[in-house]
């Protein structure tokens, strides 16, 4: 198989642009980044910018990121709210993974929101991405409808049927 | 030909099914086996519905569906408010501001910092640059004083050769009339000159001349 084009074509994998924690909180709106493509105290920015941006994006389909080059002397990353609140944070001179880190403790879920909403590892959810479709699946439980049918008093419309309205 | 489906399943009200081990029930064929001989060539006639009927059709259940999907949206809009607006969920909201609110100071501090280093940053480039300047700025007047001095070596040299100036010119001339240069002289490999048209070399013994260049 022939190798993939363009430079650290591993950006473009799903194993890695699933595999990071920058999901940003719902409050945050658009994203974005200035920077210079010259000069030493922007490489941070310009590496972030270069691994995980695509991350941010996969991750956050619905929030608009934007970057700004040679407008500034300085890099920084500012980040939109909903109530019209603005987030700066200055990465002068800041390396990439200290980029990373910050974004991720000041705008980004925490680990326990991610796992509270992840549906995959609470068996308590049931749907296309969790580990069970249905409850009926579960031994235990009633067996499917579709199968058994349901005692016509727990059917809905059978209760709320008013014959004498009829 | 085909297998037993497993035993009956009955319609049961109570949760547990029940078993029946008499009569097997056919409930539908086997999805491996091949159509039936009468069956094969069968071509089901399609129901034929006329164009203006389908056309109310249509438009009796398109109007059904959009108002489904709505009522479906409205109301789950309305439960997603319903629990924002419970006690849990406020207490959640307040919880979150807070920490936002604490997460946005911790961003003010670290923005302070680098803003610091920066500061220090450009200050140390800022004396490098001011030494820069005057280091050039002094080897340029060292150049230009160096400059300076070569020409005024060079002018006073010029000035020291005699030059015929136009108060000299008669006197030039009568010396030059008086004192005529004879070229005619040949110059040895060792620096001896030899005058004369006429002079050959064995004739002069030890009167020899070295004569420097003389100007």
């Amino acid at each position: 198989m022939p190798f993939m084009k363009g430079p650290a074509p591993i950006r473009r994998t799903m194993e890695y642009l699933d595999r990071n924690k920058l999901v940003l909180k719902e409050r945050v709106k658009i994203f974005s980044i200035n920077y210079n493509t010259k000069g030493e105290n922007h490489e941070g920015a310009r590496q972030f910018v270069f691994w995980h941006l695509p991350q941010l994006q996969f991750k956050n389909p619905n929030i608009q990121i934007t970057t700004f080059k040679n407008l500034t002397p300085s890099p920084f990353i500012r980040c939109y709210l909903e109530n019209g609140e603005e987030v700066l944070m200055d990465v002068d001179f800041k390396s990439k993974d200290e980029i990373y880190e910050r974004v991720r403790r000041i705008i980004c879920k925490s680990e326990e929101t991610l796992k509270a909403e992840d549906k995959l590892d609470n068996p308590a959810n049931f749907g296309s991405k969790c580990q069970k479709h249905c409850i009926c699946e579960v031994p235990g439980q009633l067996p499917c409808p579709s199968l058994v049918p349901l005692p016509k008093s727990w059917r809905g419309k059978y209760k709320f049927q008013k014959p004498d309205e009829l | 030909m085909f297998g037993s489906s497993g035993s009956r399943v009955l319609n049961v009200i109570n949760i547990s099914y029940l078993q029946s081990r008499s009569k097997r029930v056919w409930v539908r064929k086997p999805l491996g086996s091949p159509m039936a001989k009468s069956k094969i060539f069968r071509i089901t006639p399609k129901p034929v519905i006329p164009e203006d009927e389908k056309a109310e059709m249509k438009r009796l259940f398109d109007n059904y569906k959009n108002s489904m999907k709505s009522l479906r949206q409205y109301f789950f809009e309305q439960s997603l408010k319903q629990a924002e607006s419970g006690e849990v969920a406020q207490m959640k909201h307040r919880l979150e501001d807070q920490e936002h609110e604490r997460l946005m100071e911790e961003n003010l501090l670290e923005n302070e910092k680098t803003a610091m280093l920066r500061e220090e940053r450009l200050k140390i480039q800022a004396e490098k640059t001011q030494k820069n300047v005057l280091a050039s700025l002094i080897k340029k007047e060292r150049e230009a004083k160096q400059h300076e001095i070569q020409i005024e070596d060079f002018l006073t040299k010029q000035m020291s050769t005699p030059f015929i100036k136009p108060e000299n010119i008669e006197k030039a001339i009568e010396d030059a009339l008086a004192n005529p240069v004879n070229f005619n002289f040949a110059l040895d490999l060792d620096g001896y000159v030899y005058r004369g048209k006429e002079t050959s070399i064995d004739m002069i013994p030890e009167e020899k001349r070295e004569r420097l260049n003389s100007n």
